[in-house]
């Protein structure tokens, strides 16, 4: 008798863990001004991972590639209704510090600054507020309909369901792309005074499906030998997995290197401060760092065949990802602020205490649902393939 | 054999073949002159009908024919070029870079489908590619030839152009390895090399094939030389496919980095409107876009006059119009993303390139613009319904609408950047010259002239590979009724 | 021959010609049961588990191809790093002598080509190749092993070999036809 996968517990257990650890480092950062960059570091990663989820979620279902089955559930509590409207509020503490983080909320700034000046009637707290509100609104519709629609089929066994989730992720990626483009510009770009990077919400965006695709390989990993994980948990599954991941890491510093590049290259003002403040002093060594362990340690060990045959090997890669992709976000936006690599109790804290609720939420919708849709006939072919 | 009457799953081979009729199919394309002269053209005066002999009339040499003129306008507009210098061409300050960059671009986009074709779908275990990668990467070949013809040449003195090598000479100079115009030189050559490396080894089985197949002791000969041997045995197979997964390893990032140092060309720079973050994967997705909308332009009338309709089916049609759609998307994000930055922006350079594209009562270019959202975004848009990307005649059109929407997306970028540069004392504007139009037309000319040469000799779909599908297909239809899975059945049987 | 070497055709070894992979891949396996250990087969497309059954499993090639990556990416490395600080040092737009972001495009094109040699040409060099006549294409079966028939030979080389025997074996194998190879003159 095989063990059953109890994921929902795990994470509810962990979540709960987190929140309160999260909770007490978090409240010690809490009396200095800086304790909202803390929180928009610690938002901003589960952020950018729940948006990964939802991204994947469209992509497989347009796509229609066999790897999908076995982690869409994964993807869809983490990228689903639930964990979309938890970020939406998650957004409440940054809507009440504007001005500590955003320069063209700051008034004094803008008045001596004719670009910010120029921006204003695009870049003011009412229609800020109002774009990042329908942009939640609109992912957490995509996410419901999809969810729904997945549901109706495994419960109908009709095949139009499945045509019609198709279809309607097909023509959803398109503008998805487009509104977590705009999200991750108002939330993170605009957080920089004059600098704007057209590839920054791509960037964004590979990041979270990279994450997202990690946390899939290390609860695969690590459940492999528990129902219902042990019938899907076989080597072509992880290798399309691994090869995906090898994919998006690729995509990762191709898009980080080549945005570097030119920036660095075209050595404009109004660019080259972005990267300026994160190669100062021991950022430098981070950025370096990243490029080591972002890249290099993960394609060697994705592109090696052992790691996407042994399940162990595999969930372990997968979790390395996960917490690199922690150190990036930490690179991507804490330097906006702080001239000096530090990291605050608060910065952890924030992390620990977002990543518990998520966790938390997380758990709760995987207990709703089978962990593997079985009653969908592409599993069934691509169980018959292997 | 798979048949095609009402199966959930079409068929990538239709009908009913066995590895002998694959053979006389695709090789005797190569081996029977006779095969090019099947299809013959309708529409011709009755006069002409009548006194020309057949082979006259067949596409093939309609095709074969308007290259060979080509490549004569070619030769022309290259001789005037060198004899008289580069100021034939429309290009001066403020422009620097005309028509010769756009259709370096342009081509390099286009031969990037047939790496992709054949590098990632082999990885990805697509087994669609078979029957159209090898035109592919043929196509990929002579676009790069005609790709190079114009840096080449824009260097003024094409005669030393190898000083752009890294070598040890008299002048003690080295290439200046922080310009990215070097890094074209690195990136285009590596890429010509593989390209025609992968294209060879692909070739190597299907050579063999010839030298058994051919009569005539001349065909014999040169067949047996390029197989190099080929015998076809089981370490052979082991090493040969070890090799082609490796080789489709190393050409899919090669192709992104091609592409991607092509954009570099522009991105490194400050020019506005070049210093642009999102070039390399949107430059990457447009010729990806491009390279399929040509690889569907050729395949659509060569499956007709070869009768390749069972190689080539509806299914292959279908795949390539999604990948063109999804890349057409990507290419369009690009556009959105660049436009929506400039203003964005807020920094009165970057506005002006905005006012610049998008004024169509202001700005003197703007129509070029225009039109390349017509021809990339609007036209293939009807790719989304899955009627148009199964009608062969909107397919042809749309590709031709996507290749000059391509054309037209790098004269936007090139030119039209240039003509508003940081300075208004130095604002100007671009006119091509017939010389410049003279050698668009000239390699177009060549391309087709190199394509249809190609078709004359060289197997034209991959035969072996063909085989192999065939056998895959036999197998699981075997399984699909239940048959153990050894139990043999000859091929021929069916 | 000036060289001495004895030039009369000698026997090669012994052909069984079949229709499909399927024969070609059972007929192999009962011929190494038999005790046969040079054995080859010769197929229009590779025959999937047939290198099993030969128990051939290289993976030099691999290697071949990585060595050469790495050297691709040494030259390419030494020689912007050399050029740019040593032989031709100039100040370019402000930017430091060893521009290394500047320095990767370059070094990463060096790896794949040198990587795409080391794979096509230590491919062709592992078969022995080019060398356009072979003995085992005396056999007539050979013609068309590159089309539609499947080919299995034993080497004359092989300790057991006994060219009625093995005939009589490979008859049994149920081929479409058996013949013995002879080496041509001069080899």
């Amino acid at each position: 008798m095989t063990q059953v996968a109890r994921v929902d517990r795990g994470f509810m257990t962990a979540g709960i863990g987190m929140a309160v650890v999260g909770a007490a480092l978090f409240a010690i950062g809490l009396g200095g001004k800086d304790w909202i960059h803390s929180y928009f570091f610690g938002y901003m990663f589960w952020l950018v991972l729940t948006i990964g989820c939802l991204g994947l979620t469209l992509l497989h279902h347009t796509a229609r590639g066999h790897w999908g089955f076995p982690v869409v559930r994964i993807f869809e509590a983490g990228g689903g209704p639930l964990a979309i409207a938890l970020c939406g509020l998650g957004t409440i503490p940054i809507i009440m510090n504007l001005p500590a983080l955003y320069p063209w909320a700051d008034a004094a700034l803008v008045a001596k600054d004719p670009i910010l000046q120029t921006k204003s009637f695009y870049n003011n707290e009412g229609f800020w507020i109002a774009r990042v509100a329908l942009s939640f609104v609109i992912l957490a519709v995509f996410a419901a309909v999809n969810q729904a629609w997945l549901k109706k089929e495994e419960q109908t066994g009709d095949d139009r369901w499945r045509q019609r989730r198709v279809n309607f992720s097909a023509i959803g990626l398109v503008f998805f792309v487009l509104i977590v483009n705009f999200l991750y510009t108002d939330l993170g770009m605009s957080q920089e005074k004059h600098w704007f990077s057209t590839i920054y919400g791509v960037w964004l965006l590979v990041m979270g499906a990279l994450g997202a695709l990690g946390l899939a390989s290390a609860i695969l990993g690590t459940q492999h030998n528990k129902s219902p994980y042990d019938k899907v948990v076989e080597p072509w599954l992880t290798k399309d997995l691994g090869n995906l991941m090898l994919a998006f890491t690729m995509l990762w510093a191709y898009f980080s290197f080549s945005q570097y590049l030119i920036i660095w290259s075209g050595n404009l003002p109004e660019f080259t401060k972005f990267f300026l403040k994160r190669s100062d002093g021991m950022w430098f060594w981070l950025a370096n760092g990243l490029m080591i362990t972002g890249f290099f340690i993960p394609f060697l060990l994705l592109l090696a065949p052992r790691t996407k045959r042994v399940p162990q090997i595999f969930g372990f890669v997968g979790g390395y990802i996960l917490v690199i992709r922690a150190i990036d976000m930490f690179f991507v936006t804490v330097p906006t602020y702080r001239y000096q690599l530090s990291v605050y109790p608060a910065d952890i804290g924030a992390l620990l205490l977002v990543g518990g609720v998520w966790c938390a939420a997380f758990a709760f919708v995987l207990r709703t649902a089978p962990l593997v849709t079985y009653r969908t006939p592409e599993l069934k072919e691509a169980a018959d393939h292997a | 054999m798979a048949t095609t009457n009402g199966k959930p799953h079409e068929p990538l081979i239709e009908g009913n073949w066995t590895n002998a009729t694959i053979d006389a199919q695709i090789g005797d394309i190569v081996l029977d002159p006779k095969r090019h002269t099947e299809a013959q053209l309708k529409r011709i005066p009755a006069f002409l009908a009548k006194s020309l002999p057949d082979q006259l009339k067949s596409p093939w040499f309609l095709m074969f024919g308007i290259g060979f003129i080509g490549v004569n306008i070619l030769l022309v507009a290259i001789t005037v070029l060198v004899l008289t210098g580069i100021g034939v061409w429309g290009n001066n300050q403020p422009v620097g870079w005309g028509l010769d960059i756009i259709n370096f671009v342009w081509w390099i986009g286009i031969g990037h489908a047939g790496t992709l074709i054949s590098a990632i779908l082999l990885l990805l275990r697509q087994q669609w590619r078979n029957s159209i990668n090898r035109f592919a990467e043929a196509m990929t070949i002579f676009a790069v030839m005609c790709a190079g013809m114009y840096p080449l040449l824009h260097t003024g003195r094409p005669w030393v152009a190898y000083w752009l090598f890294p070598y040890p000479n008299v002048l003690a100079m080295w290439p200046q390895f922080r310009s990215p115009l070097v890094w074209d030189v690195f990136a285009v050559s590596t890429y010509m090399t593989v390209s025609i490396l992968f294209w060879y080894v692909g070739l190597i089985p299907d050579f063999a094939t010839l030298r058994d197949r051919a009569r005539s002791r001349f065909a014999q000969i040169a067949f047996g030389f390029l197989a190099l041997g080929w015998n076809g045995s089981a370490k052979s197979w082991h090493r040969y496919t070890h090799a082609s997964i490796m080789l489709a390893g190393l050409s899919t990032p090669l192709v992104l980095s091609v592409h991607s140092i092509v954009s570099f060309d522009f991105a490194m720079s400050i020019v506005p409107g070049w210093n642009v973050t999102i070039f390399p994967p949107y430059f990457v997705a447009g010729a990806v876009f491009a390279g399929f909308a040509m690889v569907i332009a050729l395949a659509i009338p060569l499956r007709k006059w070869y009768r390749l309709d069972s190689f080539i089916t509806m299914k292959h049609f279908d795949w390539m119009a999604k990948v063109m759609l999804a890349t057409g998307l990507i290419v369009a994000y690009g556009y959105v993303m660049e436009v929506f930055y400039a203003w964005y922006s807020g920094v009165p350079l970057e506005q002006g390139l905005l006012h610049n594209r998008i004024k169509i009562t202001e700005a003197p270019y703007s129509w070029s613009f225009w039109l390349l959202i017509l021809f990339n975004v609007v036209i293939p848009a009807a790719l989304w319904s899955p009627k148009i990307r199964r009608n062969l005649t909107a397919l042809f059109w749309i590709s031709m609408s996507i290749s000059i929407g391509m054309w037209f997306e790098r004269y936007v970028i090139i030119p039209v950047s240039l003509t508003r540069d940081y300075l208004p004392s130095s604002f100007g504007y671009y006119t091509p010259t017939i010389v410049d139009y003279g050698m668009f037309a000239g390699t177009i000319g060549f391309f087709l002239f190199m394509m249809f040469l190609f078709i004359r000799f060289l197997p034209t779909i991959n035969i072996f590979e063909m085989k192999e599908l065939l056998h895959h297909m036999q197998h699981e239809k075997d399984h699909g009724e239940g048959h153990g899975g050894d139990k043999t059945v000859p091929a021929e049987a069916h | 021959m000036s060289h001495g070497r004895d030039t009369a055709p000698k026997r090669y070894g012994v052909v069984a010609s079949f229709r499909t992979p399927e024969e070609l891949l059972a007929a192999a396996n009962r011929t190494r049961e038999a005790g046969y250990r040079k054995i080859d087969g010769f197929s229009p497309i590779p025959v999937e588990g047939l290198t099993d059954v030969l128990k051939f499993d290289e993976s030099i090639l691999g290697w071949i191809t990585f060595g050469h990556g790495v050297l691709g990416a040494c030259i390419g490395v030494g020689l912007q790093w050399w050029t740019s600080n040593f032989a031709y040092s100039h100040n370019v737009g402000g930017k430091p002598l060893s521009s290394w972001p500047m320095f990767f495009p370059v070094t990463y094109e060096c790896t794949i080509l040198l990587a795409a040699f080391g794979a096509t040409f230590g491919m062709i060099a592992l078969n022995g190749l080019p060398k356009p006549h072979q003995p085992i294409f005396n056999a007539e079966a050979m013609v068309r092993a590159s089309q539609d028939r499947f080919v299995l030979l034993v080497e004359a080389s092989d300790p057991n070999f006994d060219e009625t025997k093995v005939k009589a074996f490979m008859q049994t194998l149920d081929p479409e036809s058996v013949e013995a190879v002879w080496t041509s003159e001069g080899y």
